[in-house]
């Protein structure tokens, strides 16, 4: 995944958590307290994200220099089902390498914070994947136990190939939409310019042709 | 005699007693010499906006460049950090809270007016104590050998007259193990991407610079002196050359942008 892209995916998943964690002081508190690194590896989309915590609350990065003390692996919808309720690993469909404690210090505090991550994860996806797949994530969330293994699959699926594809192409249309923006900006500035210059010379006693017309 | 005539003899003396060795200032083939006051001139220029031009510039996505690299730099409390060419703070920013009270950064610049509107920008966002500022020029740096834990440069070797002189200057005052990261625009590795960027960066780009700063040279220098930088192998064999280990580089946004690693053996 291009590096862009995750620090886009890592720096809204840092915003969500903190912004939450202004109102629950006791939460941040815990947090700056964890400096080991957890590594959570999604499966599809392939991407691992690390978090430790600081005094100004949850960090969490696309790409880390130190060590990391427990790693997770799994798929996006396990993951954060494991890591929003203190549930046990055994048939979470998520492995574990390392301290089993650094795990359940997070899961005790994001079990706490009110986040709503069904709205979080389909923003974040949102946008930068495109609404379709936000949508698709946030309804795979709440109805995934209901669901059979076939519509899982189905999910994971599409959840590869349309972040595989799309995050060039978002950005791609971000960027037209901006350009297409400051053309416009543009071209009504120009409108407006021309105007001004017509008027000018027209109030100006000017032998230009364009005045006297 | 004229006016011109007389500069021109001026001129003409002036090349005949110094070096004639030329240099590139964006497409533009300039004197060596010369290269460092016109990039003075671009950036004396820009400074006031320069941060607003950035997030237009790249859609914001500058931020996500910078975040990435913060993160290579693996930097840690304690740490000693230089940031050279760092203009308007925002590398200098992350690195002072993550190296803390124990810790130690220093935003450098060769010019003044970018360095003043990054320590403003720096006082206003409430850091003062462990953050030092420096006027200086990457090819000379004023630090004994040894020094630094990380060395970055974000944007800013391209406007450095001689690169491997600045290189062998960052090696220098790095610490043994310690790291050099350049941040900077490189190849594409898309052939599309190349010629929407091609279009964005010739025409839009100068276009922009005229609207909000008043001056479309000063981008269109940039957008010049991005083509002209060397791309990602050319910039790694640089590295290697200069004496780095390990060199690497990391594309971002399709190779729009490349960030370079080396260690100091
Ligand atoms: C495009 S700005 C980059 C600022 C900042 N690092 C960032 O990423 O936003 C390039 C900077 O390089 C500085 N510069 C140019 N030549 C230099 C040199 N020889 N030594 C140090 N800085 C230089 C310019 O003054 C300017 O502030």
């Amino acid at each position: 995944m291009d590096p862009s892209i995750s620090a886009a995916i890592t720096a809204s998943i840092e915003s969500i958590i903190n912004t939450a964690l202004k109102y629950d002081p006791a939460s941040k508190q815990k947090i700056a307290e964890i400096n080991d690194v957890l590594a959570i590896e999604s499966t599809a989309p392939a991407l691992t994200i690390y978090c430790h915590g600081t005094s100004d609350g949850v960090r969490i990065m696309s790409h880390c220099e130190a060590p990391t003390a427990t790693q997770l692996t799994g798929t996006p919808l396990a993951l954060i089902s494991l890591l929003k309720k203190p549930t046990t690993l055994a048939g979470s469909g998520v492995e574990l390498a390392g301290s089993v404690g650094l795990l359940q210090r997070w899961q005790s505090i994001l079990n706490n914070l009110d986040i709503d991550w069904e709205d979080a994860i389909s923003s974040v996806l949102g946008d930068i994947a495109g609404p379709m797949a936000g949508k698709i994530i946030s309804s795979g969330l709440s109805w995934s136990k209901q669901q059979g293994s076939e519509q899982t699959h189905k999910l994971k699926e599409y959840i590869t190939e349309e972040l595989k594809v799309t995050p060039s192409k978002a950005e791609l249309v971000a960027f037209g939409d901006t350009v297409n923006e400051i053309k416009m900006d543009a071209e009504r500035l120009q409108a407006r310019f021309t105007e001004l210059v017509r008027k000018t010379q027209k109030n100006a006693p000017t032998n230009n042709k364009d005045a006297q017309e | 005699m004229s006016t011109t005539e007389q500069s021109n003899t001026e001129q003409a003396d002036k090349e005949s007693s110094q070096s004639s060795e030329k240099t590139h200032f964006g497409y533009e083939e300039v004197r060596t010499e010369d290269k460092a006051d016109r990039v003075a001139g671009v950036f004396h220029s820009v400074a006031g906006k320069y941060d607003l031009m950035n997030d237009l510039m790249s859609g914001g996505v500058h931020r996500l460049w910078k975040r990435f690299t913060i993160e290579v730099s693996g930097v840690r409390p304690g740490n000693k950090v230089l940031d050279i060419a760092g203009g308007t703070g925002d590398l200098a920013y992350k690195f002072s809270k993550l190296v803390g009270d124990t810790g130690q950064v220093i935003l450098s610049d060769i010019n003044s007016s970018m360095l003043n509107v990054g320590r403003d920008r720096l006082i206003d966002r409430g850091v003062n104590n462990n953050v030092q500022y420096a006027q200086l020029d990457a090819q000379f740096l004023p630090f004994a050998d040894n020094t630094f834990d990380c060395v970055t440069i974000a944007f800013g070797l391209r406007n450095v007259t001689d690169k491997d002189m600045a290189l062998r200057s960052i090696l220098r005052v790095l610490k043994p193990g310690g790291r050099l990261l350049v941040l900077e625009f490189s190849k594409p590795q898309n052939s599309l991407l190349e010629k929407v960027y091609d279009q964005y960066s010739f025409r839009l780009l100068p276009f922009m610079g005229k609207m909000i700063t008043n001056d479309a040279d000063s981008y269109r220098y940039l957008a010049e002196s991005i083509r002209m930088h060397p791309d990602q192998d050319t910039l790694k064999g640089m590295m290697d050359t200069a004496g780095f280990a390990n060199t690497e580089f990391y594309n971002m946004t399709g190779g729009i942008v490349a960030l370079h690693k080396g260690i100091k053996p």
